[in-house]
């Protein structure tokens, strides 16, 4: 009965869910991520079910109630349901599915606060349900408890969210984007907003949160700023034509972006990205150019040009902007690990080590920076380094590897060096 | 007509590309006149998959002109065959009808005179798109691309040698997709087939831009050695230091040759690890530079463990396992040396354990074949150690 009842809303799901509105109607939600907890792999159904069994031998006056519970909850009388939950649950507190059913109704009620500590009791009960973690991440994302949000969306995504629920995927993968648009992590916000976009899901906050992490403005969607809606709209756009691979089109639109805001920050910065995305680095690096010259301070741009003429070996090319860079910032390990770069490839290799080490010691855990050390090492004849570096950049990359979280490390970063930014310097 | 009938030497006033004069300046074995060549043509900055402005390639046949033994070994490898036009395809020509089905979809590759037809279907609606290229010469397998819409697609579905049949392209899920456009492929971005076209064919752009027209599929000598316009006319002029017009590969140290160089497609460490997933898993048995580097005791210094170590890239790739045993030898000892040939060996670097089990067929054990599922073949895994009974595939 239950299951039936579950898989007819479910069926509603995709028509139901309303993620972009920051969001999303509870009925089907609710339903379908009690279905998904059912059927998936690692779902919270069994020990639910568990649960349930427990319950059959518990006292007939918990029995009632959760008979009550389930009558007023599934003929949307919600506020007496709500009540018998809360009755049931302080009878017998390790009732896992009724914390789920009174945290899914709390949500659609708009009490996330409530429904946020609803779940936390479900999640202690079922630690290893997906879903659990994701809808209170999702309720903390509604009372702006971002960091916790971040955290638990992502824990319920490692944990696992059906693969037949894509729908739920995304809703995770759109707040995640969110939420590291607010951590400045514009990289990978912009991953998951672009391949979000090329699924097929397209709305007004969409398109402002890819604006956003063009631009690298760190806020989320609904605070945009009233003076820079059209900007933003109009960057969201470009890039949206990017993801959905329309790039004679995006290309269109991003290079009239840059007549029309030729001097406001970061524009020549996301033109220059796209353009390096699409193999025209010279074009790319007159952008970055112009954006130095719009912002002088700007590090990322700097870098780009500087990785950019790495890839084409151009190393007397590369140098200056990373040194100027370094001038700027001299705490950025990606400013010293770029400047490596360029000095092995000229063969400076002692200061090729040197600058790489400066890197290590900002960022322990980057396999990427102990690749190159064993490589330079290894130029200089210092067998045993570079056997040390190896090791661990098997070790990090494996672990790396091995994570869910670890595929893509946090930070922004440069296309062709995602991975070795750090928080540590965050200027521009 | 045919793609390789329709390139074009194109002649021009080359410029001087400088970038490289760091480096050939810096080099000390290099006479004066040859670090001006040097620096004229960017020997150091040619990898397989990059372009140089304003560098004309010449094809093979005008490489022939004086390296005809070379070039004709060379144009029988599967390197050679990495991409064909249908015209040319010795699978679609010799398959006149391949088919395969998924869920509701019919997949069919159907033999129309030189060409061939790529059809999915979901039993109302069908597209139908003639092959452009065939990428693979179906040692493991062989995919489509093909033009829909605006845009470039990958078929979702390859040709498998072992099966002579075919399946699911690796790395799609083996479900049948939603709608007619996903089961069909998938679009790629002008970025991404550039990065396909480079590796698979030569000369494949112009100022970043494919050139479908004037590409030459599969690898070419210039694939490896560089636009040969220059070299080829300073040889018939024969100008002093002519040799710094070509690029020659085996001047790279082993971790340059290994990790960028074939590694520029093979894929070597950066590259993995800018991939997000494909570093770990078994997926990435492919990546060959890459494992290669992850095997015990690796020196990315030591020449005897780079590709051509054990490659020649003018060869067919030799396929008997006791090939290899003299490469292994050049660093293992054999546990039969004497005492007054250790010193020899010593000398020679020779200081690696010998194997307590075998003297023949190393690779059989230390280096096994790995299937990735779905892909009807078995890879050699790079990675080279001592394979313990019943490890998980060491990421």
């Amino acid at each position: 009965m239950l299951l039936e009842k579950v898989h007819q809303s479910s069926a509603n799901w995709a028509n139901n869910i309303s993620m972009l509105d920051g969001r999303f109607a509870f009925r089907a939600l609710a339903s379908a991520a009690l279905f998904c907890c059912l059927l998936g792999s690692v779902c919270a159904a069994n020990s639910f079910a568990q649960g349930s069994q427990g319950a059959s031998v518990a006292s007939q006056d918990f029995d009632k109630l959760a008979e009550r519970a389930r009558d007023a909850r599934e003929n949307n009388r919600f506020d007496e349901a709500v009540a018998l939950y809360r009755q049931a649950l302080a009878q017998r507190p390790a009732w896992d599915e009724g914390w789920w059913y009174l945290a899914t109704l709390l949500y659609e009620r708009d009490s996330y606060a409530e429904a946020a500590r609803a779940f936390q009791e479900a999640a202690k009960l079922q630690p290893k349900a997906g879903m659990v973690w994701a809808m209170l991440g999702l309720c903390e994302f509604e009372t702006g408890s971002y960091a916790e949000a971040l955290k638990h969306l992502r824990q319920g995504r490692q944990l696992g969210i059906p693969v037949d629920n894509k729908e739920m995927a995304r809703v995770i993968r759109y707040h995640e984007g969110m939420l590291l648009l607010l951590e400045g992590d514009f990289e990978t916000a912009q991953q998951a907003l672009d391949s979000l976009s090329y699924e097929g899901v397209r709305s007004d906050d969409l398109i402002t949160a890819l604006g956003f992490s063009v631009l690298r403005i760190q806020a989320l969607p609904k605070k945009i700023d009233p003076e820079a809606v059209t900007l933003v709209k109009r960057a969201g756009e470009a890039e949206y034509l990017s993801a959905t691979r329309k790039f004679e089109e995006a290309q269109k639109a991003y290079a009239a972006l840059v007549q029309d805001y030729p001097k406001t920050h970061n524009v020549q910065y996301a033109y220059g990205v796209f353009l390096l995305l699409n193999k025209e680095d010279e074009k790319a690096v007159a952008a970055f150019k112009r954006e130095i010259a719009n912002t002088p301070e700007h590090r990322l741009a700097r870098l780009m040009i500087a990785t950019t003429n790495l890839k084409n070996k151009d190393i007397a090319g590369g140098i200056p902007f990373v040194e100027a860079s370094i001038k700027l910032y001299p705490q950025d390990p990606l400013g010293h690990y770029i400047f490596g770069r360029l000095l092995l490839e000229s063969g400076e290799t002692e200061r090729a080590i040197k600058e790489l080490e400066s890197a290590r010691a900002f960022y322990k855990d980057e396999p990427k920076i102990y690749y190159q050390l064993a490589r330079a090492y290894a130029k200089v004849n210092r067998k045993d380094d570079a056997s040390r570096a190896r090791e661990e950049f098997l070790r990090l990359n494996k672990l790396r590897e091995e994570s869910p979280e670890g595929v893509r490390p946090q930070g922004d970063a440069l296309p062709e060096e995602n991975g070795v930014e750090t928080k540590s310097a965050k200027p521009r | 007509m045919r793609l390789q009938e329709k390139q074009k030497v194109q002649v021009g006033a080359a410029l001087a590309f400088v970038v490289c004069a760091i480096v050939a300046f810096g080099h000390p074995h290099l006479s004066w006149s040859q670090s001006i060549m040097q620096a004229q043509f960017p020997t150091s900055a040619w990898r397989p998959n990059r372009e140089i402005r304003d560098a004309h390639f010449v094809g093979n046949k005008a490489c022939a002109a004086c390296h005809s033994k070379i070039t004709a070994k060379q144009e029988e490898t599967a390197m050679a065959r990495a991409l064909e036009p249908p015209s040319d395809c010795r699978i679609l020509s010799s398959h006149a009808e391949l088919t395969f089905r998924s869920g509701p979809f019919t997949y069919k590759i159907i033999r129309q005179g030189s060409g061939s037809l790529y059809t999915v279907s979901d039993g109302t609606r069908t597209i139908s798109e003639p092959v452009l290229f065939c990428f693979g010469q179906g040692k493991a397998g062989q995919t489509y691309l093909f033009r829909h819409g605006d845009s470039f697609y990958e078929s979702r579905v390859s040709f498998y040698n072992d099966i002579q049949n075919l399946d699911y392209t690796i790395g799609y899920t083996r479900n049948a997709p939603p709608t007619l456009e996903e089961a069909a492929g998938r679009a790629i971005s002008g970025d991404e087939a550039r990065g396909c076209f480079s590796c698979h064919a030569t000369a494949s752009t112009k100022e970043s831009r494919l050139q479908l027209d004037q590409l030459m599929p599969g690898v070419g000598c210039e694939a490896c050695h560089g636009p040969g316009e220059k070299h080829a006319l300073a040889m018939k002029a024969d100008k002093e230091g002519k040799e710094s017009f070509i690029f020659n590969p085996a001047r790279l140290d082993a971790d340059d040759l290994a990790q960028e160089f074939c590694g520029a497609c093979h894929r070597g460490v950066e590259q993995v690890t800018r991939m997000p997933g494909m570093g770990g898993g078994v997926h990435n048995v492919r990546f060959q530079p890459y494992r290669l580097f992850n095997s015990r005791a690796h020196d990315p210094a030591d020449a005897r463990l780079s590709c051509t170590a054990c490659h020649d890239p003018h060869d067919h790739l030799r396929r008997e396992v006791s090939f290899y045993d003299s490469k292994c030898a050049a660093c293992h000892l054999s546990g039969k040396e004497r005492p007054q040939e250790m010193k020899a060996a010593r000398d020679a670097g020779r200081t690696a354990k010998a194997c307590p089990v075998s003297k023949q067929d190393c690779v059989s054990c230390h280096m096994p074949k790995v299937e990735i599922p779905g892909s009807h073949f078995k890879f050699s895994d790079h990675r080279i150690r001592i394979v313990r009974p019943d490890e998980p595939y060491p990421n």
